[in-house]
C-alpha cells in the first residue's frame, strides 16, 4: 500500500477531511505529519530563502518530519479553488518550491483536489500514472465530496476548526466546553490555516474562549465557502479565505451583531494586509465595534498576546464603545 | 473576469466617501516607473479642459507619509504609491487614476485599501481604475463614461490618438533609459550621463505630438552621445529584473542602475512597463528577451502560471544564463508573496545554470549602504569569476 504524506498545515485546514475521503477510497495509506514543535520548525525553517509567513515556513519542518516515512508526498495544487478565485500565490507556488529546493524529499503528487471542481484532466492522468482506474478516481471524489459535506455540517457550531476536522475524519476529542451564556460576543476572523493550526495561532482561540468569550468563526457562517464571491465597493475579492473572513463579518453583523472583532494575522501575509483595512473600516465606521489585530510570527509571546486580549476585552466589556456611541 | 463584478453574493458598500464632482479634472497618477508618462501624455494630447499633476519625485517624505498611512503589512509599492497619490492631491489633483489588475497580485486590490485609508482620513476622491484584464472587457465603454461624466467632449479619433501618443511617450521615455543604461559603465566623468539623460527627458516632457516625440528623442539621443566615454573599458553584464515597481521606481531600488555603472558592471533591464503591455496585447511573440519567452523558459521550474512576474522573473534567469550574463539582481519588496517563489525558484536555476543571482528585498526600513555594500561584493565578484574564466580558456 502506498503510503502518502499529508502536511498538518496550510490547506489541511479547511479540506482534510475531503482528502481523507478521497484518498482513502484510492487504497492509500495516509501519514499526516505530526502537530508542529518549535524544533521541527527550526530544521525547515533552513530549507528555504527569503521572507514568508509562519503557515508556510513551518510547512518546510512539516516535510521535515515526515519525509522519510512516505513514498509519495502530496502537496495541493491550490491556486483557483474556485475559478478565477486564489489563494495566496506563495501557497500555490509551494509544490514547485518543495520540489527544486528540497532534493532529497520524497515524489511529490500535486493535484487541484477540491470539492469545489471537478478533478482536471492533468491530474486525472497523473493518478493513472499510478495505477488507479479513472472509474475509480470519479467514485472516490464523489464519496468525498460526501465527507466533505458531512464536515461542512459538524463544523457550523464548533469554533475549533482542528476539533472538527478531528471529529468528520473519526479522531477521539474532547468536546469543547460549552461558553458562557452572557459572555461577550466575539468574531475571529483569519485564515482557516492560522486559525486552525495551534502552532501558527499560539493559542489565541483557546486563550479567548479560556475568558469566557463566545467566538464565532468564519468556518462557522460560511463553512461551504459558497460565499466566495465578495465584493466591496464594487471591487471583488479575489483571494478565497479573504473574502471568506469579510463574508463571515458582514454576515455576523446581519444576524444580530458581535460585540468586537479579533483578527489573527500572520506576520508578512499579503492577503491579510489589504483585508485587514477592510474590516478595521468596517468595524470603526459601521458597525461601531472594538478591532484586535494580533499578528504572529515565531517570535510571538503568549504574554504579550494574553496582555492584549485582555485590554481587548476589558474595552469590549467596559462598554467604552457602547458609552460613546450612545452619545 | 476582472477585477470588477458586477452581482456578487455578498458586498460592503458605503464605506468609500464619493469625491466631489469635479469642475475640472485634474488627474493624479501613481508613479510607477514611467507609466505616468504614458498617462500624462494621453491626457495632455487630449488637449482639452482635462490636465494632469505630475507625480513629485518620490523621496523621503513621500515614503514617510505613506508608511503612516499604510496597513503594516503592506508592500513597499503600496507604501510609496500612496504617498504619491497623496501629495499629488495636496497640490491640487482631484480625480485618481490607478491601475488594477486580477488576482493574486495585491495590487489589484490597492484601489479599494488606498480609498478606504483616505475615506477613513476623511478624504473623498473620485476614482478611475484602469485595470489590464479590463482592457478586453468593456473597458472602452467604462473610460467613455468616466470620460464624458468629467466633462471630456473629445471626438473619438482624438482620444484614440491621445492613447497612441501616450503610449509612444512611454516607449521613448523607456529606450532612452536603456541606451543610457547601455553607456553607464563608461562614462569618463561620474554623473555625467545621468545629467545628459535628464535634460533629454525635459526634451521629451515638451513633446506633444507623434512628431515632436520622434524629434525630441533623436536630440535627446544626441545629448547622450556627446558624453565622453571610455569605450575599451572592461564591464560585466548584469541583468536587472524583480517585481515591477521595484525594479522601475529609482527611489525604491536606491538608482541601482546608476550604482551598477559607478561599479562598470552594465545594467540590463528586462522589465519595463511597455515590455508588459506588450505581452498583455501579444505584440512581443517573437522578442527573445521578451515577457513571453521569459514566461516559456520558466516552464520547467514553474509550469502554472501564477500572475505578478514571477513566471517572468525565473524565466528570466535562465535566458540570461543562456545568453551568457555575468549575473543578475533580483529586487523584491519585503513580504512579496509571489517574489517569494520566485527568489526560491532562482535558487535552483542559480545551482543549474551556475549564474549569480542577487536578490534584494526591499521595504521602507532598507539601507542604502546595505545594497551598496551587498553590490560591490556582488560586483567584485562577477568580476573575479570573469577573469578566472579568462584566465582558464589562456
Amino acid at each position: 500500500m502506498t503510503r502518502l504524506g499529508i502536511l498538518r498545515c496550510l490547506l489541511y485546514y479547511p479540506l482534510y477531511p475531503f482528502w481523507k475521503a478521497f484518498f482513502e477510497e484510492l487504497g492509500f495509506s495516509l501519514v499526516v505529519s505530526p502537530p508542529m514543535t518549535s524544533r521541527q520548525f527550526d530544521e525547515g525553517a533552513r530549507r528555504f530563502v527569503g521572507d514568508i509567513c509562519l503557515p508556510i515556513e513551518s510547512a518546510f519542518g512539516h516535510i521535515e518530519a515526515i519525509k522519510h516515512d512516505v513514498d509519495l508526498l502530496f502537496l495541493p495544487r491550490s491556486n483557483e479553488l474556485h475559478r478565477d478565485v486564489y489563494v495566496c500565490p506563495a501557497c500555490a507556488g509551494l509544490p514547485y518550491v518543495v520540489r527544486h529546493t528540497m532534493p532529497e524529499a520524497p515524489e511529490i503528487l500535486s493535484l487541484r483536489l477540491t470539492p469545489f471542481r471537478a478533478l482536471d484532466r492533468a491530474g486525472v492522468k497523473r493518478l493513472m500514472k499510478l495505477g488507479i482506474a479513472k472509474r475509480a478516481v470519479r467514485s472516490a471524489f464523489a464519496r468525498a465530496q460526501e465527507a466533505y459535506r458531512a464536515f461542512v455540517q459538524g463544523a457550523r457550531a464548533e469554533p475549533f476548526l482542528s476539533r472538527a476536522i478531528a471529529r468528520a475524519t473519526g479522531q477521539e476529542c474532547p468536546p469543547s466546553p460549552p461558553a458562557a451564556a452572557d459572555g461577550p460576543r466575539v468574531l475571529l476572523l483569519g485564515m482557516p490555516y492560522v486559525l486552525g493550526d495551534s502552532f501558527v495561532n499560539q493559542g489565541i482561540p483557546a486563550m479567548l474562549a479560556a475568558r469566557g468569550v463566545r467566538i464565532t468563526t468564519p468556518y462557522m457562517l460560511a463553512p461551504d465557502l459558497a460565499d466566495r464571491e465578495v465584493a466591496v465597493e464594487g471591487y471583488w475579492l479575489y483571494w478565497t479565505f479573504g473574502g471568506m473572513s469579510v463574508a463571515a463579518m458582514t454576515r455576523q453583523f446581519e444576524r444580530g451583531g458581535a460585540d468586537g472583532i479579533v483578527y489573527v494575522s500572520s506576520f508578512a501575509c499579503g492577503v491579510d494586509s489589504l483585508i485587514t483595512p477592510i474590516v478595521q473600516s468596517a468595524a470603526r465606521r459601521r458597525y461601531r465595534v472594538p478591532f484586535l489585530l494580533l499578528v504572529v510570527d515565531e517570535h510571538a509571546e503568549a504574554a504579550h498576546l494574553a496582555v492584549r486580549i485582555e485590554a481587548f476585552l476589558d474595552c469590549v466589556r467596559g462598554g467604552v464603545f457602547a458609552e460613546r456611541s450612545s452619545q | 473576469m476582472t477585477g470588477r463584478k458586477e452581482s456578487c453574493l455578498t458586498s460592503l458598500d458605503g464605506l468609500v466617501l464619493p469625491g466631489p464632482p469635479p469642475e475640472r479634472l485634474v488627474g493624479a497618477f501613481p508613479n510607477l516607473g514611467a507609466m505616468a508618462e504614458l498617462l500624462y501624455g494621453f491626457i495632455n494630447a487630449l488637449r482639452s479642459r482635462q490636465h494632469g499633476v505630475p507625480p513629485p519625485p518620490t523621496s523621503l517624505a513621500t515614503l514617510d507619509l505613506g508608511t503612516r498611512h499604510s496597513p503594516e503589512g503592506a508592500c513597499l509599492p503600496f507604501k510609496l504609491i500612496l504617498g504619491n497619490l497623496m501629495e499629488c492631491l495636496e497640490k491640487g489633483a482631484n480625480t485618481v487614476g490607478m491601475l488594477g489588475e486580477r488576482g493574486p497580485c495585491r495590487l489589484g486590490l490597492y484601489s479599494l485599501g488606498m480609498r478606504l485609508i483616505l475615506s477613513d482620513l476623511g478624504q473623498g476622491v473620485s476614482w478611475v481604475d484602469f485595470d489590464s484584464v479590463n482592457l478586453r472587457q468593456g473597458y472602452w465603454k467604462r473610460f467613455r463614461d468616466a470620460y464624458r461624466r468629467s466633462g471630456g467632449h473629445q471626438p473619438v479619433w482624438r482620444i484614440a490618438y491621445s492613447g497612441l501618443v501616450g503610449f509612444y511617450r512611454l516607449h521613448v521615455v523607456e529606450r532612452l533609459e536603456a541606451e543610457r543604461n547601455y553607456i553607464l559603465p563608461l562614462e569618463r566623468e561620474t554623473g555625467g550621463v545621468n545629467e545628459r539623460f535628464r535634460e533629454g527627458l525635459k526634451r521629451i516632457d515638451q513633446a506633444h505630438t507623434l512628431g515632436e516625440l520622434k524629434r525630441a528623442h533623436r536630440a535627446a539621443r544626441r545629448l547622450l552621445r556627446s558624453v565622453p566615454l571610455d569605450r575599451k573599458r572592461a564591464v560585466v553584464n548584469v541583468v536587472v529584473t524583480g517585481e515591477i515597481f521595484c525594479a522601475l521606481d529609482p527611489f525604491a531600488n536606491f538608482g541601482i542602475e546608476t550604482r551598477l555603472g559607478r561599479l562598470r558592471a552594465r545594467p540590463h533591464r528586462v522589465i519595463w512597463q511597455t515590455s508588459h503591455i506588450r505581452y498583455y496585447l501579444g505584440l512581443d511573440l517573437f522578442q527573445p528577451d521578451g515577457k513571453r519567452a521569459a514566461v516559456r523558459a520558466a516552464r520547467r521550474f514553474l509550469p502554472e502560471q501564477l500572475g505578478g512576474d514571477c513566471n517572468a522573473n525565473v524565466g528570466h534567469a535562465i535566458l540570461a544564463a543562456r545568453r551568457g550574463d555575468d549575473g543578475m539582481v533580483h529586487l523584491k519588496p519585503f513580504g512579496c508573496m509571489l517574489e517569494f517563489v520566485a527568489q526560491n525558484l532562482m535558487a535552483a536555476v542559480e545551482r543549474d545554470t551556475g549564474i549569480p543571482i542577487l536578490s534584494l528585498t526591499l521595504d521602507d526600513l532598507t539601507g542604502e549602504e546595505r545594497i551598496n555594500v551587498r553590490l560591490e561584493a556582488f560586483v567584485d565578484n562577477l568580476f573575479r569569476r570573469r577573469r578566472d574564466r579568462e584566465r582558464r580558456a589562456s
